[in-house]
């Protein structure tokens, strides 16, 4: 009887934060999702799948979810073989600038996609920078190329994604046992053989993950297509103009479509993940750099290694250098002539303009703090707990991942267009709460991932041998846990923060007056032709994004 | 240093926390106000298509003659959906800009509140909606036009049809489908081949017009800077953006008076229905549309008022020009907007 | 310092029974080793003393209290593990002051108190060290430290020394018993090393599948091994099946071994350096003529592997100066089996 009582006293506090937990997962991951599979079903007379018969039956709309899936494979097959590439190049070879080319080739990941189009754009369109530079250079009638439709898309997902496949394989390539292929060099296998016997299994885990990470922001690109010019349809853009048009039962359509094929390659990442966990505690000899001693040779890497940079930073210096463009002086040349700090000018001493500063910067940190909260239990359940209902668990977190932006969006007005019970019979559209709502959802799954990770390098044992020094829980939670898990936590809360201050997908199908996010105020800005202005909220995120990295890279020492 | 972030984050925290509530804060004495006075509210939020420029001088009048603080967001195509979503519980108070076609189609949806202000009185019917649920305060025409620098008087288009014109193939640049003025114009030009029942065609001449068209864009001036730096010689666009970009941006455009004449677009502005901010949305339309408003906008930013007397007051052309108007019966296109453009847009438009 | 009393201990995990029916005393200040192959439920045991696993059956006593159904962080155990689980956060002074800052000691009592344990495990010095720097002998020679500075009333070890090199063991092994003298603490150590176990310890439980087997001192267990498990386990032995009637214990139906009187039992024992062998018949009892199939040369012991009728017997002679029985491969000799040897299970 004694121990039922203290197993009840000791766990009012734990079955509070069970409930709380499936409340928020339940509430706003999977009911909004639900919602939204209703409405693509409810007609007058109840359920119907008419909607989807008439969807796929118009030839149009078939090619628009060919043409999504299409951009998404090209997308991993463009990305998988620049990232890699470059995976091996920086850790293959040894050479002095290594680190600052890490460095470098990391840096698309801190700069939010929208930025990174309308540079391209600045750089690469028709009457673009670059192109209008070349053209001057070799002295041509017609265009070099053409930067629309799919290859222009996918140009900018090569920039922008390639960083998960660069990251995954440089981390696995860490992990490859030099003394296997010193084996097998002495068995006489041909360079092809050891890296199909060797180098290529330990990678391919990498290689999974990442081509699915890849696949899926590929399919849910939303930016990049729409700022583009509609040459090339995709399932994203098509949901924004059906709920213009107001046809919400085809944006629902569409929105399914586009989940299930997300919770297809999610399922698959699973699998890959759970066969994963067993290659990782293979320690050999790690693979040593090697050194370039032909003079010849070395000039050729240098300068592939430059261009590649120059590749890289060319559109953060456009943004840098754009922003400092007088206002309006640049609609007929092709190179800006007049520059001041007057966008700068503006966007800190108007209020109106300084607003979107202001509210990116507050709705991210409200986001980024509500997903620590739900995050740091529920990673605690999921990895050092044996509660019986943890898979549900693992799966609701992980859903949003299945959810391209749009999809978030389209899901939180299904769900929160009527009184909802999950948020005390209110409806949230056009509240300033839905769309840092949505960011939220959209972070869950990052900070379940990293604050897991940590918990897992944190070994049960310290947890023991806290316990028997006399530790009461609060203790062992605030001298040993905390401390250990911080770096990662800290480390995930930043990387949620990035992503959420610089998200536009969602922010454009959400936003209202007064939480008019700052991506939204650049595309705004871009649209009223103000590039400059554009360019100089671009430059603020950038500085921002930059410096929490770097703080984030100081902490995990 | 660990410590020292914590704490950066914990000011950063509460900073955001302050500035939420001050919102809030405003919005709880708001709505205690509008019981059954006619003060009027510290705030109003309106929704718009206009320009940031002109909602700016709008709003900077309206508080400094009424004191009532305006907020808004310029959603360009994306109004009508918008407002539409917040039915249940509207968070805007005015929807400002628009053509008078989605006016039509979203009072249907009983979406707007009756008011009828002062200045609709010498206005003519075609511009206002005969019960009063919307105002129009602007008129657009939509024009085709041409960079001079590229084409001669001769060589250039002379009526809408010519947009299909295989002579003009990739020349011609347009916005997009999510546009409210390009969704207008197409509703309108099919207007054309639908009162003649003769759909087929219409739908013949939009294709041939997409095969002609070299590029579509998001904004009006991606599509003018597109024009200024000879990408394509023809296209067409709300008139006040022409004359614009003509006065200050230098560029070499010439209008052409289409034959078959112009669409003129209404713009229109109502109340929404439900709005938390009543009083001040009523005393935001009367002042929107209120001639001395209608002339200044004429003035600084190009835009054809309704009123006659604003007319007279405004700029010289808007009193010679006499554009032919395009026979459309914005009723009927209303009805058949979104289909003709969802169709346009997801089986035509570049494809 | 406390004894520590288990009494009828049951733990099943999942569908299976971990920990069939324990019942175990340790004394005050003794050294007492659980003993047994890995999945034989020692550690478990050890865990459910510390409170870190719940059993389902039966009491745990520490100095006449019976703490069942105490949290782990109230019990007054100290405990080190296998893989020593140092706080990485902490420097080697912070880890070892850890618990006697949750007890609110006063600060320079701690320093003090450190200081001189630092010492006791020959440590001085190294207060500020990260712990990352350290070796695998100095990593667990602070969790040790860390474990007692707080003067429990039992000390667990789980397998603290598994992870050390050979030599670093046997060096350990001398610390960690001069330790646990000086303190004289009671002390529960879980091995599966059956050397280990027998080296350090004043008594030892031998576990197998969640049973105790047999619970003696060293020298007993190793002498009268009191089922066929104890003595395959510890030692070396050779082990056959038999049946006995009048003191006469048949292998096989056809070798006939003498034993002392009234012993029953269906296995004998016999430890490889309690047979003689020689090269001339001397007609004692239970001897046999064998031929030698292998000799393994082990340094201090020669071993022969002989063939007895169709059973094979382990020998092991002391190879010293004195005794040059150089047997050859292949060649026929005889043994004997003294009946004071000879174990019945």
């Amino acid at each position: 009887m004694d121990r039922v009582i203290r197993y009840f006293k000791n766990d009012i506090l734990k079955h509070i934060i069970y409930i709380g937990v499936f409340w928020i997962l339940i509430g706003f991951v999977l009911y909004p999702a639900f919602n939204t599979f209703l409405s693509s079903l409810k007609s007058q007379d109840g359920l119907t799948l008419k909607y989807y018969k008439d969807f796929f039956s118009n030839k149009n709309n078939i090619t628009v979810v060919v043409n999504t899936i299409k951009l998404g494979l090209a997308t991993v097959l463009v990305c998988g073989v620049i990232g890699t590439g470059l995976a091996f190049y920086v850790n293959y070879f040894d050479f002095k600038y290594n680190n600052i080319i890490n460095k470098l080739l990391l840096t698309p990941i801190m700069i939010p996609g929208v930025i990174i189009v309308i540079a391209f754009i600045q750089l690469y369109g028709e009457s673009g920078l670059i192109t209008s530079t070349i053209e001057l250079l070799f002295n041509l009638d017609k265009h070099p190329y053409s930067f629309k439709g799919f290859y222009g898309i996918l140009f900018i997902h090569a920039y922008t994604q390639y960083v998960y496949f660069y990251l995954n394989v440089s981390v696995s390539i860490g992990y490859i046992d030099y003394s296997t292929i010193e084996a097998a060099k002495n068995l006489g296998a041909s360079k092809l053989k050891i890296f199909t016997s060797v180098i290529l299994p330990t990678i391919t885990p990498a290689l999974a993950t990442s081509s699915i990470l890849t696949f899926m922001s590929g399919i849910g690109s939303f930016s990049a297509p729409n700022l583009l010019g509609h040459n090339y349809k995709v399932l994203s853009t098509q949901i924004l103009l059906a709920k213009t048009n107001n046809y919400m039962e085809i944006a629902s359509v569409q929105v399914m479509i586009l989940l299930f094929t997300g919770l297809v390659f999610l399922t698959l990442l699973r699998h890959y993940e759970r066969s994963t966990k067993i290659e990782m505690s293979v320690k050999g000899k790690a693979i040593r750099p090697v050194k370039i001693k032909d003079p010849k040779k070395r000039k050729i890497y240098m300068a592939l290694a430059g261009f590649v940079i120059l590749t890289i930073i060319l559109p953060i210096l456009t943004i840098f250098l754009l922003s400092f463009v007088k206002p309006g002086t640049w609609m007929i040349n092709i190179y800006p002539k007049e520059f001041g700090f007057d966008n700068y000018m503006k966007i800190f001493t108007k209020s109106r303009v300084f607003a979107p500063f202001k509210n990116s910067i507050s709705m991210s940190l409200w986001a980024t703090f509500f997903s620590l909260v739900l995050g740091v239990p529920c990673a605690y359940i999921i990895n050092k707990t044996k509660f019986k209902a943890k898979g549900i668990l693992e799966l609701l977190v992980i859903l949003p991942w299945a959810m391209p932006a749009s999809t978030i969006a389209i899901n939180m007005i299904n769900g929160f267009n009527k009184p909802n019970i999950f948020v005390g019979n209110n409806i949230l559209v056009g509240t300033y709460i839905l769309l840092p709502l949505a960011y939220f959802v959209g972070i869950i799954p990052l900070m379940v991932k990293t604050t897991g990770v940590s918990l897992n390098n944190l070994n049960n044992t310290l947890i023991d041998a806290s316990k028997t020094l006399g530790a009461s829980w609060k203790n062992t939670f605030k001298k040993i846990i905390i401390p250990i898990i911080s770096p990662g936590i800290i480390a995930g809360a930043v990387l949620g923060f990035i992503r959420c201050v610089g998200e536009y997908t969602t922010s454009a199908l959400l936003y209202g007056v007064a939480n008019k996010p700052i991506s939204i105020a650049m595309v705004n800005a871009l649209y009223e032709f103000e590039i400059g202005l554009s360019m100089a909220y671009g430059v603020l995120i950038i500085v921002i994004t930059s410096i929490l990295a770097s703080l984030m890279m100081k902490l995990r020492r | 240093m660990k410590r020292f972030i914590s704490l950066l984050l914990v000011m950063l925290l509460a900073f955001s926390l302050a500035a939420c509530n001050s919102n809030d804060v405003t919005e709880n004495k708001d709505s205690e106000k509008n019981e059954e006075n006619t003060e009027l509210e510290e705030k109003i939020v309106v929704y718009s298509t206009h320009p940031e420029d002109l909602l700016e001088y709008v709003s900077g009048k309206f508080e400094e003659k009424t004191g009532v603080k305006v907020e808004f967001i310029n959603l360009r195509g994306e109004l009508a959906d918008r407002v539409r979503a917040e039915k249940e519980n509207p968070q805007s108070d005015v929807m400002f800009g628009g053509a008078s076609s989605l006016f039509i189609d979203m009072k249907k949806d009983d979406l707007f509140e009756k008011y009828v202000p002062a200045w609709s009185n010498d206005i003519k019917d075609i511009f206002k909606d005969e019960e009063g649920y919307w105002t129009g305060t602007i008129q657009t025409p939509v024009m085709l036009f041409y960079n001079n620098e590229m084409l001669s008087e001769k060589e250039a288009p002379k009526d809408w049809s010519d947009l299909a014109n295989p002579k003009y193939k990739n020349n011609v640049l347009s916005r997009n489908s999510l546009s409210s003025s390009a969704r207008a114009t197409i509703a309108s030009l099919l207007y054309q081949y639908y009162k003649d029942d003769n759909m087929e065609e219409g739908w013949n001449f939009i294709n041939e017009f997409d095969d002609n068209v070299k590029g579509y864009y998001g904004s009006g001036s991606l599509q003018f800077q597109a024009i200024g730096r000879k990408e394509g010689a023809v296209s067409f666009s709300v008139l006040n953006s022409i004359i614009d970009n003509k006065e200050k941006n230098n560029l070499p455009l010439s209008i052409v008076d289409a034959k078959s004449g112009s669409p003129v677009i209404t713009d229109a502005v109502a109340v929404i229905k439900g709005a938390k901010h009543m009083n001040a949305a009523k005393a935001f339309v009367d002042f929107v549309g209120s001639p001395e408003i209608q002339a200044e906008l004429a003035n600084k930013f190009n835009r054809l008022p309704t009123h006659p007397k604003a007319i007279e007051n405004g700029k010289a052309w808007m009193k010679e020009a006499e554009y032919k108007v395009m026979d459309v019966d914005w009723s009927v296109v209303s009805k058949k907007e979104s289909e003709w453009i969802q169709k346009w847009a997801s089986e035509i438009e570049a494809e | 310092m406390g004894e520590v009393l288990l009494k009828n201990i049951r733990k099943i995990y999942g569908n299976k029974e971990v920990l069939k029916d324990i019942t175990l005393k340790i004394n005050k200040g003794e050294f007492f080793t659980f003993l047994g192959p890995s999945g034989c439920g020692k550690t478990t045991l050890l865990r459910i003393i510390a409170g870190l696993e719940i059993h389902q059956k039966g009491k745990v006593y520490l100095k006449g209290e019976d703490i069942s159904h105490l949290s782990a962080e109230k019990r007054k155990v100290g405990m080190v593990f296998q893989n020593y689980a140092l706080f990485p956060n902490m420097t080697v002074f912070e880890n070892i002051a850890y618990g006697l800052k949750l007890k609110g000691v006063n600060k320079k009592k701690i320093k003090n108190k450190v200081k001189s344990y630092l010492n006791l495990v020959n440590l001085s010095g190294y207060d500020n060290r990260n712990i990352t720097q350290l070796s695998g002998g100095e990593q667990q020679r602070v969790a040790l430290a860390r474990s007692v500075i707080t003067e429990p009333e039992v000390l667990l070890l789980d397998e603290p020394l598994s992870n050390l090199d050979a030599r670093l063991r046997d060096k350990m092994r001398l610390e960690i018993k001069e330790l646990q003298k000086k303190l004289g603490i009671t002390t529960i150590f879980v091995t599966h090393d059956q050397s280990e176990a027998l080296s350090m310890s004043d008594k030892i439980a031998i576990f197998n599948m969640g049973n105790c087997m047999q619970v003696g001192a060293p020298v007993d267990i190793y002498r009268n091994p009191k089922n066929s498990f104890v003595a395959k386990f510890v030692g070396e032995t050779n082990l056959y099946d038999v049946n006995i009637s009048n003191n006469d214990a048949i292998i096989n139906e056809n070798i006939i071994l003498k034993l002392k009187d009234g012993k029953k039992g269906n296995h004998i024992s016999i430890r490889p350096q309690d047979i003689m062998i020689y090269r001339k018949k001397k007609n004692l009892v239970n001897e046999f003529k064998v031929n030698i199939l292998d000799i393994q040369f082990n340094g201090a012991t020669i071993e022969y592997i002989c063939k007895l009728k169709n059973i094979k017997v382990k020998i092991w002679v002391l190879n010293n100066t004195f005794n040059h029985n150089a047997f050859n491969n292949g060649e026929n000799v005889f043994i004997h089996l003294p009946k004071e040897s000879i174990n019945v299970l």
